[in-house]
């Protein structure tokens, strides 16, 4: 209650475009933000200038910020957008996940079959992170943000169908394509067929 | 509807599967790296950048705000002043062409009178004397008839 307050104060500060308050506002942020652009973004430098581009729009349009929704979801929000437009300016083919799926209304029968899953056996090891990553990175521009708006950043459905102007069926059946392709990509990995290089994964 | 519902309680089932809530586990334990500080410090100078301008454009609607509220209502003031003054100009403009035809009336009356003067006095008499709008008219006064047109 007293953290709710003290960040509805240091809003309303920042809503008056105080540079103090603001710097406190980033402190808060910064990371996940960054985190966010970075998986989003496939170069680091771009990431880095995308997340600075992400404060400075919010610095700029705070005093428009109507707390209608939450500030973390408006924040995503610029953050997201950023992302596309940058993976756009730069004519960045996104690589699609192998899995045929058709989400337009979000109603539908979706038929992945479930692989051989044995989650105690793994620890969250630097390869397996690694395995992990490469997997995020391979999704598609739609499935992506899903993916880590709410598993990262532990956001509920609606928030997220609020933030990708999407439907909440929607959200879901991506999500659940999403952690699909993780799984299998997992499964390649703790069978052999995936094995991480310095800098990734290579098959 | 019923098979929407069915879609969409299965679509909970499957996300809350043990292995889908296993990969969102090894999704959430990822660590996230924390910004250099030469990031956070060009990101505060932009910011900065941003700040100083941010106050300038706040000074300077400051003294824009008023000074457009001045000039509209100068204008307003223009509008006005102009709009009653139309009515008081557009009647005068046929005065001049009266009173240049009385002008032209009174100049052609006084001719008139002196050639009058004139041909019936003859020399000697004063031109007061003889008026032509007193002079009695020809059709009117047999006396004066030319009987030579006759």
């Amino acid at each position: 209650m007293n953290d709710l307050a003290t960040e509805s104060a240091l809003i309303d500060r920042c809503r008056k475009q105080d540079p103090k308050a603001f710097a406190d506002f980033i402190d808060l942020y910064q990371a996940r933000v960054l985190g966010f652009v970075k998986r989003m973004v496939e170069n680091s430098e771009d990431a880095a200038d995308v997340t600075q581009e992400v404060f400075i729009r919010a610095y700029q349009n705070f005093h428009r910020f109507d707390q209608r929704s939450s500030v973390r979801t408006w924040l995503f929000r610029i953050a997201h957008n950023l992302c596309i437009d940058r993976a756009r300016k730069t004519d960045r083919r996104l690589k699609t996940a192998s899995l045929s799926y058709s989400d337009e209304d979000g109603d539908e029968v979706i038929d992945v079959q479930d692989t051989r899953w044995e989650p105690e056996t793994m620890a969250l090891d630097n390869e397996l992170a690694t395995v992990i990553e490469r997997g995020i990175g391979e999704l598609s521009e739609k499935l992506r943000p899903v993916l880590l708006l709410h598993d990262r950043e532990d956001m509920a459905y609606e928030e997220i169908a609020e933030l990708l102007q999407i439907p909440v069926g929607t959200v879901k059946s991506r999500l659940f394509l999403a952690r699909a392709h993780l799984q299998q990509v997992l499964t390649n990995y703790w069978n052999g067929d995936v094995v991480p290089s310095r800098k990734g994964v290579t098959s | 509807m019923k098979e929407r519902m069915n879609s969409r309680h299965d679509l909970d089932q499957l996300l809350n599967a043990e292995a889908q809530q296993g990969v969102a586990k090894l999704v959430r334990d990822l660590k996230d790296e924390e910004p250099d500080m030469a990031w956070r410090a060009a990101l505060s100078s932009k910011i900065m950048e941003q700040s100083v301008a941010v106050q300038r454009r706040r000074k300077f609607n400051f003294f824009l705000k008023p000074a457009s509220g001045l000039a509209l209502a100068s204008c307003l003031a223009l509008v006005v002043v102009v709009s009653t003054q139309r009515p008081q100009t557009v009647p005068s403009n046929p005065a001049p062409a009266v009173a240049s035809a009385s002008i032209e009336k009174l100049i052609i009356d006084e001719h008139q009178n002196v050639a009058y003067a004139t041909d019936v006095s003859g020399v000697g008499l004063a031109q007061p004397e003889a008026n032509y709008e007193r002079a009695p008219r020809v059709a009117d006064d047999p006396i004066l008839v030319d009987f030579f047109q006759l």
